[in-house]
């Protein structure tokens, strides 16, 4: 006797797929699912509520056909009615997979003509069905709903052509309701289907919810459960470096007393300095240098502001307290997620890196102007000929080189705050895919990232200009603590003065929302306090952006955030502006500012 | 030829202006081997009577498209139409203003210039078709600016000027988003008609199908002209790149089913294997697999 049986493929709902897929695009195996999806019914602007994946988390490529070919006969909105009709419901899986195989029967009649192969590909997926059989675990079928899975027997023996499973006459009566002919419409499909789930399920047309359990927790309950359960994220200005709370993720929240926005006594100060030491790890300057640019850059809006340059390496004379080993114990956990994340997607990354770097290999090779430079032969130069007799050099000679240097370096700038803490993993994938990309292409590139905590604003160098191979430092990359873009601009203007080339382009991932615990204070034009977001920030940061751009460094932005806030970053960006919708889009939007650079600068 | 044209319906003045063309500039027989043989035919009205009229006006021809709009097609049965030999020139990088017009060579102890083709195709006034022209940087392109504007003269540094032949035309080809290309300048491109070459349509490529192989089944003949627009679609949503969408391969492809491979190994030569990356390939056999089933043979495509 079989056991309790169901659905043999696993039906990912997009809609319900973590938050953070919104956010950070798909995955690898799922981007050819849509693929799929989008191949049957050629239309790339569809975002398809479902997507076929096997037991094996390969995509299955006949049934994601079917939910491509139900768009393209049905539309988009009365298949969203009809799933809508369940939503919710305590049985929705059982009434989604029996839909599905409505929908299959009668769009594969209607596109069969259109599409020969589209009967090799069904009977394929029939004889895989029963083949995965011997594969399941005993779990696994114990996930199986027994009249699902009879159904689809049902179907897939007939599309075999082998003698049918004994059925019960009301199953019968239900796999042959779902049978629907290629001659129906959308709609008489819909209504074929609920008279079915009505008749043989007792459906009655509106979904009927488990009622949740709601349970209240005191004091001594709450800080064990938050960090056993998935909670909302808070920011505060006490490091924490975990995951968001995003639907199915094990999320992890510290708890904070309340936002410290006071000015701070001297003890205070050093307490806040020891503090950021230990979790970002020791200065790339002297307390003296650090001094001198402090009096420099926190200035105006910035003033009672501390700046904090490191790579993120512990200070050896700093004691290690228990806070900071945990913090960095949270970091390591988090570069581990994003290497893991890189391998899992590989395929997808590798892809787009050597498509990116071919655009820009491509973009250099064509804009770039010839090189002279000193050969044995060639045109004579008379600036260089004295040292043929001084010196015995006999380079004194011009000759064009076609391989030139690109004349310019690339800073990316990734914003490092909390309100990334969602898409970490996609953040550091994208930085390593750009800046190896631009390794490649000879290209100098540095990866920094930013964020403010407790009034200091931390520049953290993830990948330098002179390390070979640097790049896999980038999937140290995790997100805390607030934002405070103007200064940070300031910092990367401070960070320029090291780089090996005299034109810079500055490229920075932004959600164009400056955000700071860290008010600016009273002045002799405002005598109160202000809090360094909203408009404040904006203002502050498009000053920055443009004081930049008067020493000659050309700033970029790829921007990802709401969009109520695009006016914002035009505001600060102007046209230098590339605004992407999910985080997987990060280097190829950077990537085309970098080729319109290399055409600028080629003139 | 222009039997084909009369077939497509191409106007009767045009037909005649050829015709008048012809008559006026015939060919010599040592330069009869140089007038292109097409494999295939271009299909397109629109833009046949666009170029043919362009070309009786004296203009020269500036082809722009995308990958597999049939720019060099065209250009070679424009040189038969017009039964004009033709001279062929890729652009590279590299590609300077001595590849283009001739260079000085050593022959029988002096130095002598040795024409390059640009230069003879002007001697001659034959067809100049300048293939991938975007290719080259645009000062090396500045040497043709005289040659293709009112003054219609090569003037080459320390030897004669050279008119060029009032049967004489230019036909460039150009891709904007080709690896390796670039914006043309304005000079140049002032100086050429410019034909936006549309994609080839449903109706095209089964025609061409089904003069290239007679004998495809219909049915399949329709699978394949569905999978290149699947594939063209796929590549405008940036979903792969445009190396897999290769009409050639796919002709290819077919020729190699026809020759007794199964078509998912004929295809993978042709259209998969052209993409280097092994994501790239799975999405594109995933486009093929819903058109062509992998085990198809010669017996059911082919009726001979």
């Amino acid at each position: 006797m079989l056991l309790p049986p169901g659905s043999r493929r696993s039906w990912t709902a997009a809609d319900c797929l973590p938050t953070d897929m919104e956010a950070s695009g798909y995955s690898a195996r799922q981007r050819r699912a849509i693929n799929q999806v989008w191949t049957a019914c050629g239309d790339y602007k569809f975002e398809p509520q479902f997507l076929a994946m096997q037991s094996d988390g390969q995509p299955d490529l006949y049934m994601n056909c079917v939910i491509g070919l139900v768009h393209k006969w049905f539309g988009d909105e009365l298949p969203k009615q009809l799933f809508a009709a369940w939503a919710g419901d305590a049985r929705q899986a059982v009434y989604d997979d029996l839909a599905w195989l409505a929908l299959e029967n009668a769009v594969y009649e209607k596109e069969l003509p259109k599409r020969p192969a589209l009967a090799a590909l069904r009977q394929a997926h029939a004889s895989a069905f029963f083949e995965s059989e011997y594969q399941l675990s005993r779990q696994e079928w114990m996930e199986k709903n027994q009249l699902v899975y009879a159904i689809q027997s049902a179907r897939w023996k007939t599309v075999l052509g082998q003698r049918l499973p004994v059925l019960t006459p009301w199953e019968k009566g239900l796999s042959e309701a779902l049978a629907c002919p290629g001659t129906m419409s959308g709609e008489e499909v819909a209504a074929a289907i609920r008279a079915a789930f009505q008749k043989y399920l007792r459906f009655d047309g509106t979904a009927h919810a488990k009622t949740p359990l709601t349970l209240h927790f005191g004091e001594r309950w709450a800080p064990l459960l938050t960090k056993l359960f998935s909670t909302e994220m808070v920011r505060t200005d006490d490091l924490a470096i975990g995951r968001s709370a995003a639907v199915g993720e094990n999320g992890m929240v510290r708890a904070s007393n309340a936002l410290r926005s006071h000015l701070r006594s001297n003890e205070r100060e050093t307490e806040d300095r020891d503090y950021v030491e230990r979790c970002f790890g020791r200065s790339l300057y002297a307390p003296k240098e650090l001094a001198l640019m402090e009096q420099r850059d926190c200035t105006g809006n910035h003033l009672g502001c501390h700046l904090w340059f490191t790579r993120g390496e512990p200070s050896p004379d700093k004691p290690v307290s228990a806070d900071a080993q945990r913090l960095f114990q949270q970091a390591e956990e988090q570069a581990k997620r994003n290497r893991a994340a890189y391998v899992k997607n590989s395929d997808l990354y590798q892809s787009a890196l050597l498509r990116l770097t071919e655009q820009i290999r491509n973009c250099m090779l064509i804009h770039q102007q010839p090189d002279a430079v000193s050969a044995r032969q060639g045109h004579l130069d008379s600036r260089r000929v004295w040292r043929l007799p001084v010196l015995g050099d006999d380079k004194v000679f011009l000759r064009s080189d076609e391989e030139s240097t690109p004349g310019f370096t690339v800073d990316l700038l990734l914003d490092g705050s909390a309100s990334r803490l969602h898409c970490q993993e996609t953040i550091a994938a994208q930085g390593y895919i750009l800046a190896k990309s631009l390794a490649d292409c000879g290209i100098p590139v540095r990866v920094s990232s930013f964020c403010s905590l407790r009034g200091y604003t931390v520049l953290r160098v993830l990948k330098d200009f002179g390390e070979k191979n640097g790049e896999r430092k980038i999937f140290d990359y995790f997100a805390a603590g607030w934002n405070r873009d103007g200064l940070a601009l300031r910092m990367a203007a401070e960070l320029l003065n090291t780089a090996p080339a005299d034109k810079h382009l500055l490229i920075l991932l932004t959600d164009a929302s400056p955000d700071d615990s860290h008010k600016i204070l009273p002045t002799g034009k405002v005598p109160l306090s202000r809090d360094y977001d909203g408009q404040v920030g904006v203002e502050d940061t498009a000053d920055e952006v443009r004081a930049l751009r008067r020493k000659g460094v050309r700033v970029a932005a790829v921007f990802m955030g709401e969009n109520a806030n695009v006016p914002n970053a035009r505001a600060i960006y102007g046209q230098d502006l590339a605004p992407i919708r999910r985080m997987d889009q990060l280097s190829a939007a950077a990537g085309r500012l970098i080729q319109t650079e290399i055409r600028e600068l080629s003139g | 030829m222009l039997d084909f044209l009369e077939q497509e319906q191409i106007s009767k003045e045009l037909l005649e202006g050829i015709q008048e063309y012809r008559n006026a500039y015939p060919t010599p027989p040592e330069l009869q081997n140089r007038i292109p043989k097409p494999r295939y035919h271009y299909y397109g009205k629109e833009v046949w009577e666009a170029s043919i009229a362009a070309l009786l006006c004296g203009e020269n021809l500036l082809l722009a498209g995308s990958k597999a709009t049939g720019k060099n097609v065209l250009a070679e049965n424009l040189a038969q139409v017009f039964a004009r030999p033709s001279w062929d020139v890729s652009f590279h990088v590299n590609m300077d203003a001595a590849s283009l017009i001739g260079m000085d060579t050593f022959e029988n102890g002096q130095v002598t210039f040795r024409p390059g083709p640009v230069y003879l195709c002007a001697q001659h006034g034959g067809f100049g078709i300048l293939d991938e022209i975007n290719m080259a940087k645009n000062e090396a392109l500045a040497v043709l600016h005289a040659t293709l504007d009112f003054r219609r003269a090569i003037d080459v540094p320390g030897y004669d000027r050279v008119e060029v032949d009032p049967a004489a035309r230019f036909i460039g080809t150009m891709n904007y988003g080709y690896a390796g290309t670039r914006e043309l300048n304005e000079a140049l491109t002032s100086r050429f008609a410019v034909i936006q070459m549309p994609a080839i349509d449903g109706d095209g490529l089964d025609r061409l199908l089904g003069e290239e192989f007679p004998s495809l089944e219909k049915k399949y003949r329709g699978q394949f002209v569905q999978l290149f627009l699947d594939l063209q679609k796929k590549c405008e949503s940036a979903e792969i790149s445009s190396k897999a969408l290769d009409l050639r391969g796919m002709l290819d492809a077919l020729r190699l089913i026809r020759r007794g491979i199964s078509a998912g190994t004929a295809l993978d030569m042709g259209i998969t294997n052209k993409a280097f990356d092994s994501y790239e390939q799975g999405l594109i056999r995933d486009v093929i697999a819903a058109r062509i089933p992998a085990k198809l043979d010669r017996s059911r495509l082919f009726t001979d």
